[in-house]
């Protein structure tokens, strides 16, 4: 019993990092009713502007002149910035052109065509980036201790640090979308569109506003899975999206309290699995794919319920 | 013989033939420019006809004289390989016939109902693995390993759509997403697929006992061995066209394509929501798996590279360049896009990347693609109509 304890704290780290995801794909649903499904991808290239920006301070000798947790700091607010601005350029590409609702455009478009952007950004990757097709190695900026918790019970320190920046942004997205103004424009055009838009809020530009949001939090999270995982491969983004989409699936699509609890649900999934089946490692996927489709079967709307939106009679 | 009926026929021969020639120089010329030119030449004519509306005409024109364009058009593929005998050439015609049939069959998921299906290569490595173990372990005869390859593509479909058909079409595509990585995972992990070195040893087709990879010889005429295939898949894609030409055109299209117009007034009129788009599922899971297990018994050694999410996106981007639902367009996109790498070899590495930019480039600028989908012919109802007032 106290071993599926430690299994599921030390599988903490991953469950944040999925809820990371699923909040991601939550928002634009929620939002923009739109599925986004290179959620991950943003997260793949955040990792990799921040790989540039780490050897262009490595060039630079930057960290000569500063404290390294400042250097550390100021590179990820910088790459987590670019990230968002990707965000704005995605949202042009594949969201913007299928908002008039004519009779040509399927409900479906964005979809197929946010999975044909994913593909594009990850073949440019492997394509483009210098050794974009065989894993990289991310660097770890943090002292490897190990943290003894009570009698038996360690964690790495690095982990740890990846737990808590993974809950403050959690926290951090929570204060946005329910104690500001901006958050209140989005629940607001979540609920009904036009009617938000007859009061006054400006739909296009909560709409970039939104993706450059998404953008930041995947510009954080690509931070925190290159510390965790220690390697980036280009076609990572892939797995982390459908894992993230299923989660918000799970938990309730549109609904943020959702998300998080699928991000969790599906970390303890992935780490039981792993430790308690032989030979789990290669079929951790299904196990989490078999999750959604159960939940699909028994709760359709998710655990905590999805955003209702009327059907346009 | 009336003007009219003489000009139809006329005007069917004529386009046959100019449409076979420019196709023709496409798939065999060896200089890239004449190629090249030749593609430029047939999607050029394919704007214009489209831009004046003479496209309409031709396809009522060809309807018109049914008989006689289906005839034409079978005699003119028929003696194709009469004029070119390369093996090379007839590898890329059987490759279109094949991956034209899988995309007839996702199009009635994607272009007659409006659901997206990223799981069509799954389906289809279901159908191949499924023939390719079954006849090799179990020396079971090869009819009937194809046939089991596509009834348990067709059950996958099923067990697929029944979770999920009640909630919204977004979990559809989720579920087969995850299917399609369910799927690559458990044949590379599993050991009696043969992991990730796949299937081996895989007989070639043969049917009572004539086996496909003895050439041919006629008159004279030498042709390698892949003219078999040549005839056995155009002869599976008539079949499937002659299934999806009926399907259209019975209640059963009807009431698909009232689904992907609106699903609330088309369940207000009656129209059982689940069975039907159960039934477009399991029906396109099913063409899939047929047309995976021939694939198998031509190629004779399949690995899961094959059916990889990249084959799916492959699909989906020649139904959507083609044109959504429109039979025609189908073929055509497929042949350009099983053509064009091949003739691009120094491209081959962006080869997806080329994929997906097609599939947002022609949604962003041209949605209904290459060749429109037709706009139902009720005219035969509404003289009736007339008739009986």
């Amino acid at each position: 019993m106290l071993m599926l304890f430690y299994q599921i704290i030390n599988s903490l780290g991953e469950s944040v990092r999925y809820a990371l995801f699923a909040v991601g794909f939550t928002l634009f649903f929620g939002v923009l009713d739109v599925i986004v499904f290179c959620v991950g991808d943003i997260c793949v290239v955040s990792m990799f502007i921040l790989l540039s920006l780490f050897s262009l301070v490595k060039v630079i000798g930057l960290y000569e002149f500063l404290p390294i947790y400042l250097c550390l700091i100021i590179t990820v607010v910088i790459g987590s910035l670019l990230t968002g601005f990707f965000g704005i350029i995605i949202e042009g590409i594949s969201v913007k052109p299928f908002e008039k609702l004519t009779t040509k455009t399927n409900p479906m478009m964005p979809l197929i065509a946010t999975v044909a952007l994913g593909i594009i950004i990850r073949q440019s990757i492997s394509l483009f980036y210098p050794q974009g097709r065989y894993p990289q190695n991310f660097p770890n900026f943090f002292p490897a201790k190990i943290v003894k918790l009570g009698s038996s019970f360690h964690i790495i320190f690095s982990d740890l640090i990846v737990l808590l920046i993974g809950i403050g942004v959690i926290i951090v997205v929570f204060f946005l979308v329910n104690r500001t103004k901006f958050g209140s424009s989005m629940r607001a055009i979540a609920q009904d569109k036009e009617a938000a838009m007859m009061m006054g809020i400006n739909a296009d530009r909560i709409s970039v506003l939104t993706f450059f949001l998404v953008g930041l939090i995947m510009g954080i999270a690509g931070f925190l899975t290159g510390t965790y995982i220690g390697s980036v491969k280009f076609d990572m983004g892939l797995r982390d999206g459908i894992i993230g989409f299923s989660a918000a699936v799970v938990g309730g699509l549109g609904n943020v309290y959702g998300a998080i609890i699928g991000g969790l649900l599906f970390g303890i999934i992935e780490s039981l699995s792993i430790a308690f089946i032989p030979m789990g490692g290669a079929y951790k996927d299904i196990f989490c794919f078999t999750a959604v489709i159960i939940s699909m079967i028994f709760r359709p709307k998710g655990i905590l319920g999805e955003k209702t939106i009327w059907e346009k009679v | 013989m009336s003007i009219e009926k003489i000009y139809n026929v006329f005007l069917v021969f004529i386009v046959s033939i100019v449409f076979f020639f420019l196709f023709y120089i496409f798939l065999v010329s060896t200089q890239l420019f004449t190629s090249i030119l030749a593609l430029i030449g047939i999607i050029f004519l394919i704007f214009i006809f489209d831009k004046t509306g003479l496209l309409e005409k031709l396809i009522a024109s060809f309807l018109k004289e049914k008989n006689f364009s289906v005839i034409t058009v079978i005699i003119l593929v028929c003696i194709l390989p009469f004029f070119d005998r390369g093996a090379y050439s007839l590898h890329l015609c059987i490759l279109i016939f094949l991956y034209s049939a899988v995309v007839i069959g996702l199009n009635f998921q994607m272009g007659m109902i409006g659901m997206v299906n990223f799981a069509t290569a799954a389906f289809f490595g279901v159908g191949a693995y499924t023939t390719a173990l079954v006849t090799t372990n179990l020396h079971i005869p090869i009819f009937i390993g194809i046939l089991l390859g596509g009834i348990i593509a067709s059950f996958f479909g099923l067990f697929l759509g029944i979770p999920t058909l009640r909630t919204r079409d977004y979990y559809l595509s989720l579920v087969t997403i995850a299917f399609q990585f369910i799927f690559i995972t458990l044949v590379v992990n599993l050991g009696f697929t043969g992991g990730p070195d796949g299937v081996r040893g895989i007989p070639i087709m043969s049917i009572f006992g004539y086996s496909f990879s003895s050439p041919i010889n006629i008159y004279g005429i030498k042709f390698p061995y892949q003219i078999n295939f040549y005839y056995l898949s155009f002869g599976l894609l008539l079949l499937i066209l002659l299934i999806s030409n009926r399907i259209y055109n019975s209640r059963i299209g009807l009431s698909w394509n009232a689904i992907r117009e609106n699903q609330l007034a088309a369940a207000c009129q009656g129209i059982n929501l689940v069975y039907a788009k159960l039934l477009a599922f399991s029906l396109g899971a099913l063409f899939a798996g047929l047309v995976g297990a021939v694939y198998t018994h031509y190629i004779t050694f399949i690995s899961p590279n094959n059916f990889s999410f990249n084959v799916s996106l492959m699909f989906i981007c020649m139904l959507i360049f083609g044109g959504m639902d429109s039979i025609l367009g189908i073929i055509i996109g497929t042949s350009i896009l099983v053509i064009l790498p091949e003739k691009l070899r120094g491209l081959s590495e962006y080869s997806a990347l080329i994929y997906g930019a097609i599939i947002l480039i022609m949604l962003i600028f041209r949605p209904q693609g290459l060749i429109p989908k037709r706009l139902r012919n009720y005219s035969q109802f509404l003289k009736t109509l007339k008739k009986k007032a």
